[in-house]
């Protein structure tokens, strides 16, 4: 192994052709007299001609066909495994809230676990129904001006949001997610 | 980029597979050219340029048209297979999987083949001793004329990162050449 005392010569011999004619003139110097960086040298010339013997590959006749060709192969394989996905993700969810179900139905009775779901699902609905009627308490305080521009403002973006939502639905359903990478 | 490219670059954006057809057929060379010295292996090489081709395809909205086209796609290509290095062991080179043809075009005869294949072994066996982030640092410095600037945006590193590489790989390079060349090739080197 070569010891690193051989600075700025051995950056040179490696970019020779960047060189000014003062720094080849230093640089022939040191190599008269330094056998190792001689051998360096004679090692990398070596290396680069070997690179530039090698030439520019190129690929078997018909590779833009069979590009074109694998497209559609490749897209169809792209729903599919959008759709493994998609299945693997509703499995787990299934499978989760079989989970906690079955959680709930060992720790209470069954009769127990159907009357605390009701008294949930009433309690909901009671909540909604205050909101619902805060919210026109609100509009009737409110000046009736301002009441009706909160109200368009509110129907724009909601349609708004529904035509990107529907948009989005028939990209995906038509071409699929495409990845980022 | 010439009018046509730009015409056929636009089309592609605009999701045009005819457009996107040509210019893999414009740019097939140098993006399989990299790939096989990337990977050694003919078919794992047509397979990764078919992959990078298809990548940009998908990310060509993206693509900002003030960068090389070729830039990008190589950067595609390059990062594609510094991934197959690290997922895998690639196989070795075999001469019976030599690709069919190369630029410049000639048609050589068997001895020309084995010599070049030999040379292609040798070369390779060199290029397999680097890192992979090196060897494509190397790849495109040489094969490409790429400068340091122009390998630090296609591999997305910065420019001291690609001196220091570059050096390294270069002296790892002269280092191994003499072990790993008959003693006719070092007569001839030294002559």
């Amino acid at each position: 192994m070569r010891n690193q005392n051989h600075q700025p010569y051995e950056n040179w011999m490696f970019e020779s052709s960047s060189l000014t004619i003062e720094q080849r003139g230093n640089l022939y110097e040191h190599l008269r007299v330094c056998p190792q960086c001689r051998q360096v040298q004679q090692e990398w010339d070596g290396v680069i001609q070997q690179i530039h013997r090698a030439p520019q590959v190129k690929p078997t006749t018909g590779f833009s066909q069979r590009w074109r060709m694998s497209v559609d192969a490749r897209r169809e394989m792209q729903v599919r495994s959008q759709t493994w996905k998609l299945l693997l993700w509703l499995t787990g969810v299934a499978f989760l809230s079989l989970f906690v179900l079955a959680i709930q139905i060992g720790a209470d009775s069954p009769v127990y676990l159907i009357i605390s779901q009701m008294k949930t699902f009433t309690r909901a609905v009671a909540e909604f129904f205050i909101i619902f009627k805060m919210i026109a308490t609100f509009f009737q305080m409110i000046p009736s001006t301002v009441a009706l521009l909160l109200s368009v403002t509110l129907i724009g973006v909601f349609s708004v949001l529904t035509i990107i939502w529907i948009r989005t639905f028939m990209r995906i359903s038509k071409q699929g997610v495409y990845s980022k990478s | 980029m010439s009018t046509k490219e730009t015409e056929w670059m636009q089309a592609a954006q605009k999701g045009d597979e005819d457009a996107f057809a040509n210019l893999v057929e414009m740019y097939e060379v140098p993006v399989y050219n990299l790939c096989y010295r990337m990977l050694d292996n003919p078919q794992a090489a047509e397979d990764a340029a078919q992959e990078t081709f298809w990548r940009a395809f998908q990310a060509i909205k993206r693509y900002d048209p003030e960068r090389s086209f070729i830039t990008w796609l190589l950067s595609i290509a390059a990062h594609y297979c510094i991934d197959q290095h690290r997922r895998r062991r690639l196989p070795t080179f075999a001469l019976d999987l030599l690709p069919e043809e190369s630029v410049p075009f000639i048609t050589p005869g068997i001895e020309s083949i084995v010599i070049r294949g030999e040379e292609d072994s040798r070369l390779h066996k060199l290029l397999d001793l680097l890192k992979p982030e090196d060897r494509a640092i190397l790849i495109l410095r040489y094969w490409y004329e790429f400068s340091e600037i122009e390998i630090s945006q296609t591999l997305s590193l910065s420019v001291s990162a690609v001196k220091s590489r570059l050096h390294r790989a270069r002296r790892c390079l002269a280092e191994q050449y003499r072990t790993a060349q008959p003693q006719a090739v070092l007569e001839e080197v030294a002559s």
